[in-house]
């Protein structure tokens, strides 16, 4: 499908159709400054600049809590898949969210097919808002290569004045758009004004790392022993925030809830946080890592080092969450940075 | 639905027998429901769930050779493994596996083999050691080394025995504390290692124990110039899911339930979290 454009005044009325198939989520505004998906009923500014929203659209294919397992334990033991799905679309992603999906997605395909992840994931249309300029001072989404996104959206749209020059990416989206969009075809105005905006923005989003992405995860690998991990080990209060609103944190812990019949019951799994204390502790009481500076610098390797080796993608997407609600100030390039330059030091 | 469809989805097996080893040691034998082969790996686990409690990550003792038997040592030491002590024969329970990768017995065929367990360490040993008695002639000279913290704390000590009057391998045992009935070796694990007269470079060492044993196990190896490729061990961790997502087994980059739990010190020795 040819690039198409939107008219803004005509995007709650595509939304109100779509809602009659999907359920919508889009950002809303919870409180002054305050970002959220939520479930949409009027889309009166859906896609206005909004920042990072608290959490990442990612709870909507790897929820907070979730059912694996139906079980009863009378007259026999009998256990059932759960693998909950619905018919959903994420309206007004940004490209740091998206590559933070993409992310999920590989890890959720590697090694072993998490169903309960696809199935909800194959059930999502994407509908992407572009960046022309900086959400807030915490984003560092060009530092990691997440400003620009090429894949995991069905429609990619940009704001170019009145209307949204919209990028249909996927026959599930080129359906939505030809079925239920009040549209026209891009006129070569339309297309330029888009691409003049494109090339504004780049000179308005700073590179904020003091070496190359590439040279990172060799960085990390050699500064197990730096006196970063010690300082942050101070300041760090293992709260675990910051891999609760991170967009490619995938961890999680998985319990049994016995109905009150103390003979049928659920398995869940609810996200967990490699910087909570006992994260790694094993029934004997050994702590693999038993301080704050260690399970910070595995966070840290996980973004920059060991998933990023693994998977060939930095798996910080530079959405800046992390920084701005740690409660200590501890900030993702500052840390990025130090590690660089303590190397430097050192060579 | 079938496993294929979710990787959380255990399969029902029933408890054919058990065994109180020791105050905190049980082994139970399991079948699964629909009586079908359980085909793995010696150093394999499985996940065990209590409906209703949870699951626990558990190793494989038993023979892989007898596909219709899954035997588990199970330590009490948590709600779902406290759960396991009280089930008794007839009982069902869930099992996911087998899970891991297990010993690297291709790569140890025609050496000696060296067994190093310390305390429950004995449990994933005891599926290797079936293994290689049952295919003894694959094998050069076998050596088991076994460590308790007190006589009551041997386990499977008719087993032991009983290798050990094969006459084919060398079998010590020794104790931390020994009691006033004891008349064995008593002095931790790593005062076997020395007197041993080992071939380094056509020996494999499997050790399994507690964590604190490793490192003082790796220096006695060392001295004897033992490579690091024949050093194995058996890592511990905490596990949810066994197939590599929820992140809690990770040491630096590695997943221990999808490389391990068998590794290397050739591996071991570049993470930094290891031991």
């Amino acid at each position: 499908m040819n690039d198409v454009i939107i008219e803004k005044r005509n995007i709650n009325s595509l939304c109100q159709i779509l809602k009659k198939t999907f359920t919508v989520y889009g950002v809303t505004e919870k409180e002054e400054g305050h970002y959220v998906f939520a479930e949409m009923e009027e889309f009166a500014d859906p896609l206005k600049d909004y920042k990072p929203t608290i959490l990442p659209p990612k709870k909507y294919l790897f929820p907070q809590q979730e059912t694996l397992l139906r079980f009863d334990t009378k007259p026999h033991a009998d256990v059932r898949p759960v693998v909950e799905s619905k018919k959903q679309i994420l309206f007004g992603v940004r490209p740091c969210d998206i590559h933070g999906i993409n992310l999920l997605d590989k890890v959720f395909t590697t090694d072993h097919e998490d169903t309960n992840y696809t199935k909800k994931r194959a059930d999502t249309i994407i509908f992407g808002i572009d960046c022309l300029a900086p959400c807030y001072e915490h984003a560092l989404c060009a530092s990691v290569g997440c400003l620009e996104v090429d894949d995991g959206y069905d429609v990619m749209m940009t704001d170019i004045g009145t209307k949204f020059y919209t990028v249909v990416r996927t026959s599930r989206g080129e359906e939505l758009i030809s079925k239920y969009a009040d549209f026209a075809d891009a006129e070569d105005e339309d297309k330029e004004k888009y691409l003049q905006l494109k090339k504004k923005r780049e000179g308005l989003f700073d590179y904020k790392f003091k070496a190359d992405l590439s040279e990172l995860p060799l960085l990390f690998k050699n500064a197990d022993n730096n006196s970063i991990w010690e300082e942050l080990n101070d300041r760090c209060l293992g709260c675990g925030r910051c891999n609760i609103v991170c967009p490619t944190c995938y961890c999680f812990d998985v319990y049994d809830c016995m109905e009150l019949d103390m003979s049928s019951g659920e398995r869940c799994r609810e996200w967990d946080a490699c910087t909570l204390k006992d994260f790694a502790v094993v029934s004997t009481g050994e702590n693999f890592r038993s301080t704050r500076g260690q399970r910070l610098r595995h966070r840290f390797n996980r973004k920059f080092n060991y998933l990023m080796t693994k998977h060939n993608a930095s798996f910080c997407v530079g959405c800046g969450r992390c920084t701005r609600s740690c409660p200590v100030n501890i900030d993702v390039a500052e840390t990025v940075n130090s590690v660089i330059e303590s190397s430097n030091n050192n060579e | 639905m079938n496993n294929s469809d979710s990787i959380f989805l255990p399969e029902v097996a029933e408890v054919v027998s058990t065994r109180q080893l020791t105050d905190m040691e049980k082994y139970i034998e399991l079948k699964l429901s629909d009586s079908r082969e359980f085909d793995f790996n010696p150093g394999q686990f499985v996940q065990l769930s209590i409906f209703g409690i949870g699951e626990a990550p558990i190793s494989i003792s038993s023979s892989p050779s007898n596909k219709n038997i899954i035997g588990l040592c199970i330590r009490k030491a948590g709600d779902v493994t406290s759960a396991i002590h009280r089930l008794e024969e007839g009982s069902s329970l869930g099992i996911r596996g087998p899970l891991g990768n297990g010993f690297p017995i291709d790569e140890m065929k025609g050496n000696d083999i060296l067994f190093i367990a310390g305390g429950l360490g004995l449990a994933p040993l005891r599926s290797l050691i079936y293994y290689v008695l049952e295919k003894r002639e694959d094998f050069a000279k076998v050596t088991i080394l076994y460590g308790a913290k007190s006589p009551d704390d041997i386990l499977f000590a008719d087993e032991l025995e009983s290798w050990k009057s094969r006459g084919d391998i060398d079998l010590e045992i020794t104790v931390d504390v020994p009691g006033a009935d004891w008349s064995g070796k008593s002095g931790v694990i790593t005062r076997l290692i020395p007197p041993l007269k080992l071939n380094p470079s056509n020996t494999y060492a499997m050790i399994v124990g507690p964590p604190v044993m490793y490192k003082y196990v790796l220096l006695e190896l060392q001295m004897k110039q033992l490579p690091e490729n024949n050093i194995i061990m058996s890592l511990e961790r905490r596990m949810k899911c066994g197939v590599g997502k929820c992140g809690h087994c990770q040491i630096n980059g590695v997943y221990v339930c999808l490389e391990g739990p068998e590794f290397s010190y050739h591996t071991l020795k570049f993470l930094s979290e290891a031991i």
